[in-house]
């Protein structure tokens, strides 16, 4: 049986609506980049699955998922590092707590 | 050494800068100035070697090279050693003779300007800085002469002696003009050295020499322009004695000295010298012995011996002019210097309201006797020396030129033993007087010493140090007839004392050629006369454009005064409306402002809020906008 797109879209919308609400209802730093990390997912999902269906001879779809998953590698890297300072000042990974913007 | 050069000029005109500057305040008036820088002077010449020289290129333009230089050749050392010693002389004497006056230091300036101008023309090497310095001279002896200004007659006299020296500078300039357009330099060894190539041809050497012996006759006072020198008297004596002996006259023959390679080529103006000299030398001699003034006499006697060394130069002496010339500079200024001592003490110079003075003042009346005997011409004396030479260059000539010199030997010994006779011996007039102070009996000392001396200290070694022929000497019954001569026309000259020796022909005679001398000043005076009409009307052109402008002013100041109050006027009102405009903006504008920026604060703050700082609600923004923009952009795609 073949998997039609539209599955695959459904499933890449879902991943997109879970990473939206992640990101928006956590209050964790770290819970909100893994948020961010089921966006880009859901992305190179979409973008996979585009490839597979419409021009499965052009290569150049396989490497703009490489370059999404190497961003999303890069990000949480940094992401991390940027928490782990924050943590260390802050003694909180809360994002609610770094308000020094909001006077 | 050439550095020094430069120095020898320019010490006596700094010494009269200094002396105008600063004369008052120093006890000779600025007078030691002037002698040190004399001094000074005389002694960097000594140890300036032959062939010193310092020339540059003034400019040049259009093929002519103008050049100003100094140069220490045997000539200019041995006239430039000639002025700086009758310079030193005549100026330890000044500080005596001016020692009474507060107005000294400007005569010491003038003195000084008078003593430098007169070496930068000796030393010059250029025709222009020659020219230059020859037209100082003048200014300088202008100066001096009408130093007594408030004196009757006194500027006539200095006007009399520029104007007619300037009627022979007019020659001089053409003349060095002519030969700077013809040897394109101003350079006097480039005008020599050119004589007899055939860069200038003998018609213009002619003209050139005719042209330089104007301002030759200008300067030494020949015939036709004697009629300044007498008048000249009236200055200072200082300036006397120095003006007759190495300053101003001297100038003259030591022109035609410097470029007598000129006038060798040029035997018409050797024979125009010649005679323009005996006749000078004769007239003034004559009219010397008729003179009653003893400062006159010893001037008509200088044009006279001027005349004698024109003579010299005419018949191709230069070697005896130019010894006469220094001994003449010797002998004239001591007798000038004796003279001015003698009127100090008297109060005058009229020859017969003097007399007897020898036994009063027996220092001046011994150095006026010893100028006397040499201007006589008495052996072992300087003149002796000197008018022997001359004797010999005219006994090589003839007969004829031979006796001239005679008879103006003779008539030398008549009018100087008439002046010491009159002046020094017979009954005595005056009484009350003394012996001046030490510095003039310094000055004239050390002038008679010279006049001394002078003559047997060059008369070997002239040959020497001149780079002219030496004359062979005279034959044995010439200078026999000479002394003989000398002998009787001194005796003569005294025998006769006060009264003219020939009778009173000469003094009219003298009087009519004062007078026909005076002709070309006079009409010179007549001209600028004629100027006087134009000058009025000029000054009333002038006057009324005076008037027309005050009148012009007065009318702008009232015009200003109105428009002075239209200007507070407009002022005043113009304070107002910023007054009232000043109350506008603070009840108006002000208060606007406040409003508007109360406005904006206000909804600023509540903008404000809209940032509520928290993370998830700028994240879901971010999400509502871009669907909102996606929204947006698919509806806009499919309608």
């Amino acid at each position: 049986m073949i998997v039609p797109l539209t599955a695959y879209l459904v499933v890449g919308a879902i991943l997109f609506a879970i990473g939206v609400y992640t990101v928006i209802a956590q209050r964790a730093a770290v819970m909100i980049l893994m948020g961010i990390e089921v966006l880009l997912n859901a992305i190179g999902l979409n973008i996979i699955a585009f490839w597979r269906f419409t021009a499965p001879t052009d290569y150049s779809a396989q490497i703009f998922a490489i370059l999404v998953i190497t961003i999303g590698a890069v990000e949480m890297a940094i992401g991390l590092a940027l928490v782990m300072l924050l943590y260390r000042q802050r003694q909180t990974v809360e994002v609610d707590a770094y308000a020094e913007l909001k006077r | 050494m050439t550095a020094l050069l430069l120095a020898i000029p320019l010490l006596p005109l700094l010494a009269a800068m200094a002396a105008l500057c600063v004369g008052r305040r120093v006890p000779w008036g600025g007078g030691e100035f002037v002698v040190i820088a004399v001094a000074l002077s005389l002694i960097l010449l000594i140890f300036n070697p032959d062939g010193a020289n310092l020339s540059a290129t003034w400019f040049e333009s259009g093929g002519f090279r103008l050049t100003i230089g100094l140069e220490v050749t045997r000539l200019t050392w041995f006239v430039a050693m000639i002025v700086a010693s009758t310079a030193l002389g005549v100026g330890i004497y000044s500080l005596g003779y001016m020692a009474e006056r507060p107005d000294r230091p400007r005569f010491f300036a003038e003195l000084g300007l008078f003593v430098g101008a007169m070496l930068t023309l000796v030393l010059s090497s250029s025709l222009v800085l020659l020219f230059a310095a020859w037209e100082l001279v003048g200014l300088a002896s202008y100066l001096l002469i009408s130093f007594d200004y408030a004196k009757a007659g006194a500027p006539q006299a200095a006007a009399k002696a520029f104007l007619m020296t300037r009627i022979g500078d007019v020659g001089l300039l053409l003349g060095w003009l002519l030969a700077l357009a013809t040897i394109g330099t101003t350079d006097i060894d480039a005008l020599i050295g050119a004589i007899g190539t055939d860069r200038i041809d003998s018609y213009a050497i002619t003209v050139i020499a005719f042209l330089v012996l104007a301002g030759a006759i200008g300067k030494s006072a020949q015939l036709p322009l004697t009629g300044w020198l007498p008048d000249a008297m009236i200055g200072p004596t200082p300036v006397s004695a120095l003006l007759h002996s190495a300053t101003m006259v001297a100038a003259g023959v030591f022109l035609v000295l410097r470029l007598y390679p000129l006038f060798e080529a040029a035997p018409a103006a050797l024979v125009a010298l010649f005679w323009i000299g005996a006749a000078t030398a004769l007239v003034a001699g004559l009219i010397a012995t008729a003179e009653v003034d003893l400062k006159r006499i010893l001037a008509w006697s200088t044009a006279s011996q001027l005349g004698e060394m024109m003579i010299a130069l005419g018949l191709a002496g230069p070697l005896a002019a130019s010894f006469h010339l220094a001994a003449h500079a010797a002998f004239k200024s001591t007798l000038f210097l004796a003279a001015g001592a003698v009127q100090e003490e008297t109060g005058t110079r009229a020859l017969d309201r003097l007399g007897g003075l020898i036994r009063a003042m027996p220092f001046t009346g011994a150095v006026f006797l010893v100028g006397a005997l040499a201007l006589a011409g008495v052996p072992p004396l300087s003149g002796f020396w000197s008018e022997e030479t001359i004797l010999a260059a005219a006994a090589q000539s003839g007969v004829a030129t031979a006796f001239l010199i005679i008879a103006l030997v003779l008539l030398a010994g008549i009018y100087v033993g008439r002046a010491t006779t009159a002046t020094f011996f017979g009954g005595r007039r005056p009484t009350q007087m003394g012996e001046p102070g030490w510095p003039m009996c310094a000055g004239m000392g050390l002038l008679a010493l010279a006049a001394v001396a002078l003559g047997w200290i060059l008369a070997g070694q002239l040959g020497n140090i001149l780079p002219f022929p030496v004359e062979p000497e005279a034959p044995t019954a010439w200078r026999l007839l000479a002394v003989a001569a000398v002998i009787v026309g001194f005796t003569f000259g005294v025998w006769r004392g006060l009264a003219p020796a020939f009778g009173s022909l000469p003094a009219k005679f003298g009087r009519g050629l004062m007078a026909a001398t005076e002709a070309p000043g006079i009409w010179a005076m007549q001209c600028a006369r004629l100027l006087d009409p134009i000058e009025d009307a000029l000054d009333s052109v002038a006057r009324f454009i005076a008037a027309a402008a005050r009148a012009m002013a007065s009318a702008a100041h009232s015009a200003e005064c109105r428009f002075d109050v239209g200007a507070k006027r407009t002022a005043g009102g113009i304070w107002r409306l910023a007054r009232d405009t000043e109350r506008v903006e603070v009840l108006g504008f002000g208060r606007g402002g406040d409003a508007l920026a109360a406005g904006i604060a206000g909804s600023s703050e509540r903008l404000r809020t809209l940032q509520a700082g928290q993370l998830y609600l700028y994240t879901l923004a971010l999400f509502v906008w871009t669907a909102a923009a996606l929204v947006a952009g698919g509806l806009m795609l499919w309608l």
